[in-house]
């Protein structure tokens, strides 16, 4: 693993007639290439915030972010994002939904309409790609929203509390799917969360946050194979050292 | 059909069943109504020289056919349609202009509310005065009666659109016109066409107020017409054609909605 995406002091403060409201202090932190990480920390604290302005959504008030040793300012497409809700549009297809961000990059050529049809096929939705987002369930649409997300190839990809309008079980086994896929197509994930069983289930870094304005109060590796199947972990007994580690710190 | 369950099939004759009593009900309703209006009218209850019948209002309807009634209905539906298409096309373009422009939003957002609220008829002597005493000053009065509701709808759904939506293409790179063009256009469809059944609505009312004002033919002109010389067979077969005329309008506008709903399906 080299470094890969590092990010440095960054700063944001909203502005508002009424004031001004600091949500990001100084936050450092680097991660590899093909490295899982997760953030966490108490509600409120600025973890989706920054994970916007590392997506070049949100302007940051100072600092900045690099990939590959390379300053980057505004949207990246090397960068993907995915947010709470899976954002398909109900008026298009499956298929049609899987292509929108070719079509917005402009690169809807025979090869990446090759490469988005065989994800597709490989993550069993091929059967589904005439239908409307309505007839899927919620687990499908969000293996969907991934798809749409890889389908324009980024190299890191940015999860925004991913899961978490699924119920449990469904969302335990679509991060599991995420996991794989994500691992397959050597990809590199920083992720959102706040469910820490989750981020530790499916991490190899986790960055815990401190309550807003948000520092980075410990960067914990949770040490585990990257073949991991991140439900069986859960049994394991590293599993819950790390998870023991992240909540002490999260509290503390 | 071989598989379906006794339950489903109970379930839709009940439907079924439903649908046929509401359609019995409705048509009952006009048919009382209009036997009431008849009996009324010929036992001398009412006046049928002041409230009319139905069989006076269909002879006039009649008659008034060989006497040039299609051009009034031409007029009327001719001033109608072009005033509702001028009133939307302009409407969707100030609305778009204000959603690009957040800035351009805040600024006119207190002149649409005045405007909206002003009874557009108290500009009727101005628009006669600028636009000259015809079909141009009817037009334009229907306009001013429902450019405004369609600025202000159109404008009110497109910033209402789904911010997550707006997020997820902006984080593919798209510009405010992909935006607009990706997620805002069709995700409000349901809005624009809800504007134009309001729309085709105001349009006609405009293009009557207008015709009251200022008119040589149209159903608007007739009931003035008609009103002062104290013709009410006229005057009521006016109204109720002018009933027909909205609905066939209304109905046109619903049938299109389906139309563009398949065919947009893929924007």
């Amino acid at each position: 693993m080299c470094l890969f995406l590092s990010v440095e002091n960054i700063k944001l403060s909203y502005q508002t007639p009424t004031g001004e409201t600091e949500a990001i202090k100084n936050v450092s932190f680097e991660v590899e290439e093909g490295q899982f990480v997760s953030i966490v920390g108490p509600s409120g604290c600025g973890k989706s915030t920054l994970l916007s302005c590392i997506a070049g959504i949100t302007d940051t008030t100072s600092g900045s972010v690099f990939l590959n040793g390379k300053k980057i300012q505004g949207i990246n497409e090397n960068i993907g994002y995915m947010l709470q809700n899976d954002n398909l549009l109900p008026w298009r297809s499956i298929y049609k939904n899987v292509l929108l961000g070719l079509e917005i990059q402009r690169k809807l050529t025979p090869v990446n309409i090759k490469y988005a049809e065989e994800l597709l096929k490989k993550y069993q939705l091929w059967e589904f790609k005439d239908s409307y987002p309505s007839a899927l369930s919620g687990g499908m649409r969000q293996r969907v929203a991934l798809i749409r997300t890889l389908a324009v190839k980024p190299s890191i990809l940015l999860l925004d509390e991913a899961f978490s309008a699924l119920d449990y079980q469904t969302r335990v086994n679509v991060s599991k799917d995420v996991y794989e896929i994500l691992r397959r197509e050597n990809k590199t994930m920083i992720m959102v969360t706040h469910d820490i069983p989750e981020a530790v289930a499916m991490s190899d870094k986790i960055i815990v946050f401190s309550n807003r304005p948000s520092t980075v109060k410990r960067e914990i590796l949770t040490g585990f194979d990257t073949d991991r199947d991140p439900i069986k972990i859960r049994g394991d007994n590293r599993f819950q050292k790390c998870f023991d580690i992240v909540w002490k710190e999260m509290t503390k | 059909m071989k598989n379906t369950s006794y339950s489903r099939i109970q379930y839709l004759k009940v439907l079924k069943r439903e649908n046929q009593l509401v359609s019995f009900f409705q048509i009952t309703l006009i048919v009382v109504i209009l036997a009431f209006w008849e009996f009324a009218a010929c036992s001398g209850i009412v006046d049928p020289f002041i409230v009319s019948s139905p069989i006076r209002i269909a002879k006039t309807f009649f008659s008034m056919l060989k006497n040039g009634l299609i051009i009034h209905v031409l007029y009327t539906v001719c001033e109608t349609l072009v005033g509702f298409l001028i009133g939307v096309l302009l409407g969707l373009l100030i609305a778009v202009a204000l959603w690009f422009s957040s800035f351009a939003n805040r600024v006119f957002a207190p002149y649409l509310v005045v405007l909206n609220s002003l009874p557009k008829i108290a500009l009727g002597p101005v628009i006669i005065v600028w636009a000259g005493a015809g079909a141009s000053a009817i037009i334009t009065m229907a306009v001013a009666i429902s450019l405004i509701v369609t600025v202000m709808e159109l404008s009110h759904g497109f910033y209402s659109t789904d911010v997550n939506l707006l997020i997820t293409v902006k984080s593919f790179g798209a510009t405010k016109w992909e935006s607009f063009k990706k997620i805002v256009m069709p995700y409000n469809i349901p809005v624009f066409f809800q504007s134009l059944k309001v729309n085709i609505g105001l349009s006609l009312v405009g293009v009557i107020a207008g015709e009251f004002l200022v008119s040589k033919a149209g159903l608007g002109y007739l009931i003035v017409y008609a009103g002062q010389v104290f013709k009410m067979d006229l005057v009521m077969m006016s109204v109720v054609l002018l009933g027909f005329i909205a609905f066939i309008m209304y109905s046109a506008v619903n049938y299109l909605e389906k139309i563009a709903k398949k065919f947009l399906n893929h924007v």
